[in-house]
């Protein structure tokens, strides 16, 4: 089979203070500067705070958090990884991830060394798979766990 | 001294304009209450506000307890109203000149604020906005819309919930 030929994906390497995140590109509507975020006041911790952007209040999350409870401080490179609204919810229900810095485009197909991590999962509700590219391990974020945290 | 006595004047104009319409359901729901709590600036839907009282016309609780930080008398009940910080949490800071009042069961409860801006129905856009994670109040998320400018967002109460979240900060009886 050519190259050409084999099924490939699209996906997004996110940057976080801990793991990095391997998400679909077509989940993600835009990468924007981490500034002017407001309070979201009485929200949980993993909540950073909300942004605007396109006419749209986005609500930020600390993927850290969700994992380990306290959100590292944003540093000067960090972005906002705008996602479309999970399924079935409304569509302008946008929300965003905090990334430590640009995130990273791959393509994947069937010769691309993607494998489970050796190590074993990071265990959290809100990690699908955890799996290994070379010298790097990624988290696939588990979006029916974050919709059901997000939308209780 | 003047300008005070200018500002108190519009402010009671205010009050009594409120007044004199009698049906919630004809003041423009479009039309916002724009003010600040520690900073941070949120929008109430004019509709939802019993009335706006000036810092003179209430009673300054000057004990060191309780969360209440001042009250409307009105015969024989007293109308709690409680300064909140930024992050929404009971503040005993003292810069605030206004009290607005929402309408509640059994009595009105109030937030205590410096300024209170009515903005006019067309210079606002608000849009629906879904807080995320669980509803601090039982009546729900205290935001139900968002006016977006730029990166900016002032957030807007939905005047249920923050009905509620006041009347929880109310002390409850023994």
């Amino acid at each position: 089979m050519s190259r050409d030929q084999r099924q490939s994906v699209h996906l997004l390497e996110i940057p976080t203070a801990r793991l990095p995140l391997l998400t679909p590109s077509a989940t993600v509507a835009e990468v924007v500067n981490f500034k002017e975020i407001g309070p979201l006041p009485l929200s949980p911790d993993w909540v950073i705070g909300v942004l605007g952007w396109r006419a749209h209040a986005v609500p930020v999350v600390s993927f850290e958090a969700l994992l380990a409870g306290v959100p590292p401080p944003p540093g000067a490179r960090a972005k906002v990884i705008v996602f479309y609204p999970l399924p079935g919810r409304a569509k302008g229900e946008f929300f965003g991830i905090l990334s430590t810095r640009e995130p990273v485009p791959r393509v994947f197909d069937e010769a691309t060394g993607l494998v489970p991590n050796p190590a074993g999962p990071v265990e959290s509700a809100f990690v699908a798979t955890t799996v290994r590219l070379g010298e790097k391990t990624l988290l696939i974020p588990d979006f029916e766990a974050l919709k059901k945290a997000f939308y209780p | 001294m003047h300008c005070r006595k200018s500002a108190q004047h519009k402010a009671s104009l205010l009050t009594l304009i409120f007044h004199f319409v009698p049906d919630p359901q004809l003041r423009e729901s479009s039309q916002y209450l724009h003010f600040n709590l520690g900073g941070v600036h949120y929008l109430l839907s004019s509709s939802a506000s019993e009335a706006i009282e000036l810092r003179d016309n209430l009673t300054v609780n000057t004990a060191a307890v309780g969360n209440v930080g001042a009250w409307r008398s009105n015969d024989d009940t007293r109308w709690p109203a409680y300064c909140l910080d930024r992050d929404l949490r009971v503040s005993r800071e003292d810069a605030w000149e206004r009290a607005i009042f929402l309408d509640a069961r059994p009595n009105p409860v109030g937030l205590l604020a410096n300024q209170v801006q009515m903005l006019p129905s067309g210079e606002t856009e608000v849009v629906p906005f879904t807080p995320l994670g669980p509803p601090p109040t039982p009546a729900g998320h205290l935001f139900t819309g968002a006016w977006v400018r730029g990166p900016q967002v002032v957030l807007v109460f939905d005047p249920a919930a923050l009905t509620a979240y006041l009347q929880g900060l109310e002390p409850q009886p023994a």
